[in-house]
């Protein structure tokens, strides 16, 4: 949590994880359609090629003034393949909240289990 | 030194006081008007943006931070790869029209130079050299002890769950 105080901002950050093809990308994308407009900004996206997340989708929320103070969700997601492992680490620094997005297919609990561990 | 409390969660609060903001925000101006840079920004390594100058207008700042931030992770990475046991402490990406120089500040935070290629990189060079001290000096000055638990009490966290419900269409 990173709070300006001179602005009264409260930035915090949110990190959607989990394995490969669970659903983190999708996740935020359906946040980002469903949100009012006028709170958010835009979603950034590193993808490959093959429209995999090969470092990082990106959104901002911003809910207006609560109590006069001004609470920012800077939400993330991480690459969830095993050889992206160092991009996972890198975008963890400071996060202030993890939302797992586990895989609901049987024969996925492993790769579950496996990226829990390697929180 | 800036105010950082390690939270029973495990993450960490860190909060910037005033006195810091403004001495930041007028190191930022003053380089921006020694460099002529068309956007400078002061941001944390987890990404967020903390103050801005320059004309920013057309740019996306808190993206622009964030991918920063993903930047300076990556090489750092990469650093650790190719044997260098300090982390590489600028980064510089030349454009046709517009170049960025991006230099950390302390461990924790670092500045994002945008200029036109019309300005020398000697000059944003020398300058940045100067701000960073400036700004190192800044974050360093003694803080004052903000009371973050009243300012987030039980009222505050209702009152946000309540405007993220009404924030979905």
């Amino acid at each position: 949590m990173f709070i300006n105080w001179a602005l009264q901002e409260i930035n915090l950050k949110i990190v959607y994880y989990g394995p490969g093809m669970s659903g983190k990308t999708t996740n935020l994308e359906y946040i980002h359609s469903k949100l009012d407009p006028s709170l958010k900004g835009d979603l950034v996206s590193l993808k490959t090629k093959e429209d995999r997340t090969i470092f990082f989708d990106f959104m901002q929320i911003e809910v207006g003034r609560i109590k006069g103070k001004k609470p920012k969700f800077n939400l993330y997601t991480v690459p969830g393949q095993v050889y992206y492992a160092s991009s996972r680490k890198v975008i963890l620094n400071g996060v202030d909240g993890i939302v797992f997005v586990a895989d609901s297919q049987p024969h996925r609990m492993e790769a579950n289990i496996e990226t829990l561990l390697d929180l | 030194m800036v105010q950082t409390k390690k939270l029973k969660d495990g993450s960490r609060q860190v909060v910037l006081n005033g006195r810091q903001y403004d001495a930041i925000t007028k190191v930022l101006s003053e380089l921006a008007v020694k460099t002529k840079a068309s956007a400078i920004l002061f941001a944390d390594m987890s990404g967020q943006l903390i103050s801005q100058r320059g004309k920013t207008d057309d740019m996306n700042t808190t993206v622009l931070s964030a991918l920063a931030a993903s930047d300076f992770a990556a090489t750092s990475e990469m650093a650790k790869l190719v044997g260098e046991e300090a982390k590489f402490k600028l980064l510089f990406h030349e454009g046709e029209k517009r170049n960025v120089y991006l230099s950390n500040v302390g461990d924790e935070f670092f500045l994002v130079v945008v200029f036109d290629v019309s300005v020398t990189l000697g000059l944003i060079r020398i300058y940045t050299k100067k701000a960073i001290e400036d700004l190192n000096n800044s974050l360093e000055e003694e803080s004052e002890n903000n009371d973050v638990g009243n300012m987030l009490d039980s009222d505050f966290s209702t009152l946000l769950g309540d405007a993220l419900d009404d924030s979905f269409k």
